[in-house]
């Protein structure tokens, strides 16, 4: 009944009873139990203690490095891997082995980036070149209690976010030519088949970029369940007028009576600029997309069903296309509701519409294109999307979409015209890149070993690359530089102000609650805008009160939602009032739950009552 | 009708019939050939230690029974963290128990095919071995070092990562 020992361990067969230790029983290198019972043992050991045990004999050490433990051992540990094992991986052993280093590595690099800023960057970087490989031990953390948690869960978050992201472009590369892939040097990540990368897979990665929960097989579920549920519909053999050789057109209409009728599919007709229309997942649960995007599901549920749909990248409206037996033509656009009006087009009526368009010379706009073509227009009409929803209220998804689709642009097609170095585009890119992600320093490097590739010497190049380059480098400068501190040791001052760090407080005017991460004794900012934009000449003490820097919990979105986000602000004594924690149970819960509490907090501290700053910021407050 | 099992120092113990198939081996004894009302001798067990198995297995006698699945799954699901033990089998285990009686015991549940005392006293070793050095482990365990010094060497080199874990 027990598990094998190891092949190569001989079992033999010695009466149990003398086996046992006795004192005139000599010692051997196996002990005094059978290796069978030696291996239960060790089941029951941690892994990391069994390694120790091998030490103690030959044959302890065979059973030690026992393959099946530790595969058992390494699996029941992981379950996120870079590169999967195969079941029947050679040494389970030394994947362990080699598992747990990583482990270690990325926990090092984790607590030193939590203590302190300098290198914080290349720690990042470092953790996530492991890819999944650090998935693991980043989420044991997320759920350790420990006396940081708020700044740990924080960085944890951010570590994680940016594997995805990784991740992310990584898949995208499987799509581009050799030497691009060779160019851009992501790291390790499988390429992902040909076959396997169908469009619905594109689009679930423009989803994952953002949101790392995102998940493909629910998005591939929801399709198969589709196309399941048509299957009656279309391919009903008893069909009343299907005219013979002509099934491939009453197989393409009933698809689409099924989608955009039955099941209410149609085009965002309202709000058609929300990034959500360009999302799969969000267009599979809201029933509601742009042309391309509905395209895209009509051509996913065709394909299952074995229909034959090619997409057109038509100018405004993306449509799809069947031939039809006797090579006619229908071009379908999906965005068009059935109510008003089928949307089958034949090729006479698309070129017209293309004359209308003053293209009618163009007819090229009517051949099918590929992949990257598609995926490309998808990423275009996320950002443009995202240009028009600028002002929006939490925004830093949506400028998240729009930084992803730009990345993918760059990636795929590296060479089209807006992309060229200096492009508004790539600016943005890089700003957003500086100023929110500066641990994606790594894509700008990938970046600029593209550029350089593909561009022709030239001086104008050489100097539009120069500045992306120094852009990279100011951001390492950064990591690298040692942040002055000025202490502001509030015991030295003769009038103190009020609040300490970590205070939780009311904005007596506009009633908002706040944590205090910083003070200044007196106004600190500049006299122009700044002063102008806290009113400090209107206010009763004036300039020569405390100022506070203040992180501050808004509700995002009107209707009873319970979204937050946060704001930095800079608020005047005067206008303040510390909160009472007791008589307002939740609310540190609510300043817990909100993750950007980790830059400056490492834990809620009850007896305390305040928030507890991150080691750093102690220094500069060291009597707060 | 109590079923006699005899040691092999020939100390016989009447026991009732569901406390003795707590036994796999015992069970399907009884189940193949009845049972005659002899005695059935195990002389791998002595008598001391047949009387700790019986003592645990009249504790557990109403205790569902552990399915017969596959060693594969039995492998996959009984490994768990070693402190997860109960209370009296903790203390059963504990009650003035030396090493020698402890692998005794598991010897003895190996041999009468007894998977949750097996495993219970696999458990306390693991518990009692955990932090030991190579050293201690060889003395509990009676193991000779038959490493030269410098495979010793290389070996604890090898395992230095798993070292301050």
């Amino acid at each position: 009944m027990m598990a094998a020992a190891a092949d190569d361990l001989d079992n033999d067969n010695v009466p149990l009873s003398a086996t046992l230790i006795n004192n005139s029983h000599p010692a051997n290198p196996r002990g005094c139990l059978p290796d069978d019972i030696i291996l239960e043992i060790l089941k029951h050991t941690e892994p990391l203690d069994a390694a120790r045990y091998g030490q103690c004999s030959s044959v302890w050490r065979s059973l030690c490095t026992n393959n099946p433990v530790w595969k058992h051992n390494a699996l029941d540990r992981w379950t996120c891997w870079a590169s999967k094992p195969a079941d029947n991986a050679g040494n389970w052993w030394e994947i362990f082995r080699d598992r747990h280093v990583k482990d270690r590595k990325v926990q090092h690099d984790l607590d030193q980036l939590i203590k302190s800023p300098k290198g914080r960057l290349r720690a990042m970087v470092r953790i996530s070149e492991l890819q999944e490989d650090a998935v693991d031990v980043l989420q044991r953390n997320a759920q350790m209690l420990t006396n940081d948690y708020l700044a740990r869960e924080y960085h944890v978050d951010r570590a994680l976010n940016l594997v995805n992201r990784r991740w992310v472009i990584g898949q995208w590369i499987s799509l581009c030519p050799q030497p691009v892939r060779e160019t851009l040097a992501l790291g390790q990540v499988p390429s992902v088949p040909s076959e396997e990368f169908t469009l619905e897979y594109g689009a679930f990665l423009l989803c994952k970029f953002v949101d790392r929960q995102a998940n493909f097989k629910d998005i591939s579920k929801q399709l198969d369940e589709l196309a399941e549920e048509a299957r009656a519909h279309v391919m009903d053999p008893d069909l009343p007028d299907a005219p013979e050789g002509n099934v491939i057109e009453v197989r393409a209409r009933q698809l689409y009576a099924f989608l955009f009728g039955i099941k209410g599919f149609g085009g965002a007709t309202n709000g058609f600029y929300d990034v959500e229309n360009s999302l799969i997942d969000r267009v599979l649960s809201r029933r509601m997309g742009i042309p391309i995007s509905l395209a895209l599901i009509y051509h996913a549920v065709g394909s299952r069903l074995g229909l034959d749909i090619e997409m057109i990248s038509f100018p405004q409206h993306f449509l799809a296309k069947v031939r039809t037996e006797d090579g006619r033509e229908w071009y379908i656009d999906c965005f068009k509701q059935p109510a008003v009006q089928d949307g089958f087009r034949s090729r006479s009526q698309c070129l017209e519409a293309l004359g209308d368009m003053h293209l009618a010379n163009r007819p090229e706009y009517l051949e099918p294109v590929g992949k990257s073509h598609i995926f490309g227009r998808m990423a275009s009409n996320i950002i443009t999307t995202v240009n028009h929803a600028r002002d929006a209220r939490g925004t830093q998804d949506l400028q998240l979409h729009a930084y992803g689709s730009m990345m993918l642009l760059l990636v795929l097609s590296p060479a089209s015209s807006h992309m060229q170095p200096i492009s508004p585009w790539r600016r943005f890119l890089y700003g957003i890149m500086s100023s929110e992600y500066p641990e994606d320093v790594w894509f700008g490097e990938a970046d600029l070993r593209l550029l350089r590739m593909q561009l022709k010497e030239g001086a104008r190049v050489r100097a539009d690359t120069e500045l992306l380059s120094n852009q990279i480098a100011e951001i390492w400068m950064m990591d690298d530089a040692q942040r002055p501190v000025i202490v502001k040791d509030r015991e030295a001052e003769d009038f103190p102000p009020t609040f300490k760090v970590g205070t939780l407080i009311r904005h007596l005017k506009y009633d908002y609650r706040g944590v205090i991460y910083g003070w200044d004794k007196t106004f600190a900012g500049d006299d122009g805008w700044w002063a102008r934009q806290v009113g400090v000449e209107t206010l009763r003490r004036g300039r020569n009160q405390p100022f506070y820097n203040v992180l501050s919990l808004d509700v995002v979105g009107g209707g009873g939602s319970t979204a937050t986000a946060t704001t930095l602000r800079y608020v005047a004594e005067e206008n303040m009032e510390a909160v009472d924690v007791n008589a307002l149970p939740g609310i540190v819960h609510a300043f817990e739950k909100n993750r950007e509490i980790g830059t400056y907090f490492k834990r809620w501290d009850k007896p305390l009552g305040r928030f507890v700053v991150t080691d750093f910021i102690r220094k500069t407050f060291v009597h707060d | 009708m109590p079923v006699i099992l005899q040691a092999s120092d020939g100390q016989q113990f009447p026991i009732e019939k569901n406390v003795a198939e707590r036994s796999m081996l015992l069970k399907n004894m009884l189940e193949d050939v009845g049972d005659a009302g002899d005695p059935i001798p195990l002389p791998n067990v002595s008598g001391s230690i047949l009387k700790n198995v019986i003592e645990y297995c009249e504790h557990h006698k109403d205790d569902p029974h552990f399915a017969a699945e596959e060693d594969k799954e039995v492998f996959e699901s009984s490994r768990k963290k070693p402190d997860d033990i109960d209370e009296w089998d903790a203390n059963f285990m504990k009650a003035g128990k030396g090493n020698e009686e402890l692998f005794e015991i598991i010897l003895a549940a190996n041999y009468l095919d007894i998977k949750p005392l097996l495993d219970l006293g696999c458990k306390t070793v693991a518990n009692m071995i955990k932090g030991k050095t190579p050293e201690q482990i060889r003395e509990m365990f009676n193991i000779e070092n038959d490493f030269t010094p410098e495979e010793e060497d290389q070996i604890r080199r090898e395992n230095e990562w798993a070292a301050d874990a």
